[in-house]
């Protein structure tokens, strides 16, 4: 027998508070990111540290 | 033997090899010291006393047989509850995990165990190395052993408790946006978070791939060198682990620092911080040190904090949330709230916002590498406030920035980093200053932090607990 797992409980409005004020929060740092990167930058995204040695 | 003495690994390592003390007293010391005092410090999730104490009757067999396996042979250690542990429960300090038990360790903790080294536990972290302090996990946090009404840091908590505690000479912690510096800074111990790629994260419970490092927290710097000689190198297992040739570190901490050019990011110091007077002073104090030790002290320029930070958290929280989506949704009331809140943070980011964050990250790693032109290594704040009390960071808002911390511009670069303690405020807590480099030059990064912690008196004082 399959049994289904229920689903949790929801969240209290406290916890949709703290959410929505980290998503508030985070929607600021978005808001630092520079825009200004074209199509030369794109093997820019590529990390490993040690790169520009 | 009382449960009141203190290990150096270095100095442990002298007294085993010259008979004075057997890794079976070794290991009933930290015992008996971690049952005097764990209680109120929380610092251990687990102690594996039985298999310790097996373990330290094997090495001193091994050692009467002229087979000590390492530079570590018969010295304790702990691990933050991230690295996964054979047939040893590992759980993130989180509910999701309170079955987890691995069938392999972590590369570096294999390797710690290769070189000898004795497991005594896993230690507390915050859940999922990242939401912490929280007192609605299932365990309780760790607390700072200067004033244990005061926060250790995070998300290495356990870790840095537990060796300013004097439980063990040697643990692991992480570090994905400061969690080996912070706790470091705070608890008063030597935390180097190793360059990206050098230390092997296979077997460690991911918080943000692009960022996580693992490292070690010790007493001192030498015991940091020790440790990363034991863990370093390229592991296969590790998509970022890099394929270099690396120095000993231990070996290479001699010889001081005199002639060194050394840079100090002075606008993360006076610019991008209110700095505390005490920390503010201390740095200062920790420059002049510097500079009668025979560097050459250059005021360097960096973009400002705020930028590192928010390049970081972005980068961090879309790739932690990307691991996190489905338990979040399906059962995220098992996650402790400052846990759960933060990992949801991640969800308000884009794939464009990711992306230009990658891209920014790239930029400042170019900076980051002009800045150093022509230095040897680069000294800044790692925290420009000592702890705070740890009901005040259990507190919500969750996701601000409500410390002092300047962490980010290594975290960004994947640049080595150590904390070391910076002398004590007038109400006992930890001070702090941060040593970085350029990548791969961990060694020169650690010879600067071992030269400071020789030519002051910090490492003398131990918190009475």
């Amino acid at each position: 027998m399959n049994t289904k797992p229920t689903a949790p409980p929801p969240l209290d409005a406290e916890a949709r508070k703290n959410i929505a004020d980290a998503q508030a929060a985070m929607k600021e740092l978005i808001a630092r990111l520079p825009r200004r990167f074209g199509y030369a930058d794109e093997l820019g995204m590529t990390f490993r540290a040690g790169h520009d040695r | 033997m009382t449960a009141e003495t203190f290990w150096t690994a270095a100095a442990a390592r002298k007294a085993l090899a010259a008979g004075k003390i057997t890794s079976a007293a070794l290991v009933e010391q930290c015992l008996a010291r971690i049952e005097a005092h764990d209680g109120k410090v929380n610092a251990f999730l687990l102690v594996t006393a039985d298999e310790a104490r097996k373990a330290a009757r094997a090495a001193d067999r091994a050692r009467k047989a002229g087979k000590a396996k390492g530079p570590l042979h018969g010295i304790p250690f702990a691990l933050k509850d991230i690295y996964e542990t054979a047939g040893i429960r590992t759980t993130a300090h989180s509910r999701l995990l309170l079955d987890h038990v691995p069938k392999a360790d972590s590369t570096a903790g294999a390797k710690l165990k290769a070189a000898g080294a004795i497991l005594m536990g896993k230690l507390a972290t915050h859940e999922f190395a990242t939401g912490g302090p929280a007192f609605d996990g299932p365990f309780p946090p760790a607390r700072n052993p200067w004033n244990t009404a005061h926060f250790t840091g995070g998300s290495s908590s356990g870790s840095g408790a537990a060796i300013a505690a004097g439980f063990v000479p040697l643990t692991l912690g992480s570090d994905t946006s400061g969690s080996i510096r912070g706790p470091s800074a705070f608890c008063g111990i030597a935390g180097h978070k190793p360059t990206y790629g050098l230390v092997s994260r296979a077997g460690v419970i991911p918080l943000a791939n692009s960022l996580d490092h693992c490292g070690p927290m010790c007493w001192t710097v030498e015991d940091c060198a020790l440790m990363l000689d034991a863990i370093a190198g390229h592991d296969p297992a590790d998509p970022a682990s890099a394929d270099v040739k690396r120095p000993n570190y231990s070996r290479s901490l001699a010889g001081g620092i005199k002639g060194m050019r050394i840079g100090v990011a002075r606008g993360i110091i006076e610019r991008d911080f209110e700095g505390d007077p005490e920390c503010l002073a201390a740095i200062e104090a920790a420059l002049k040190v510097l500079g009668k030790l025979g560097a050459r002290l250059v005021d360097i320029e960096l973009p400002p904090h705020a930028d590192w930070d928010a390049c970081v958290r972005v980068i961090l929280y879309a790739e932690a949330y990307a691991i996190h989506e489905r338990d979040l949704a399906e059962r995220p009331h098992l996650y402790a709230a400052i846990t759960r809140t933060r990992l949801m943070a991640g969800a308000a980011v884009s794939g464009a916002d990711y992306v230009q964050a990658l891209r920014w990250r790239r930029e400042l790693c170019k900076t980051y590498m002009k800045a150093m032109t022509g230095l040897d290594a680069m000294v800044t704040a790692c925290s420009l406030a000592p702890a705070p009390t740890i009901e005040e960071m259990a507190k919500p808002p969750f996701f601000s920035v409500r410390g002092k911390l300047a962490m980010a511009p290594f975290s960004a670069t994947g640049a080595p980093a150590l904390s070391v303690c910076a002398g004590y405020s007038s109400s006992g807590l930890p001070l702090s200053i941060q040593i970085a480099g350029r990548p791969f030059e961990d060694a020169t990064v650690l010879r600067v932090g071992h030269a400071y912690e020789q030519a002051t008196p910090w490492r003398e004082r131990r918190p009475a607990l």
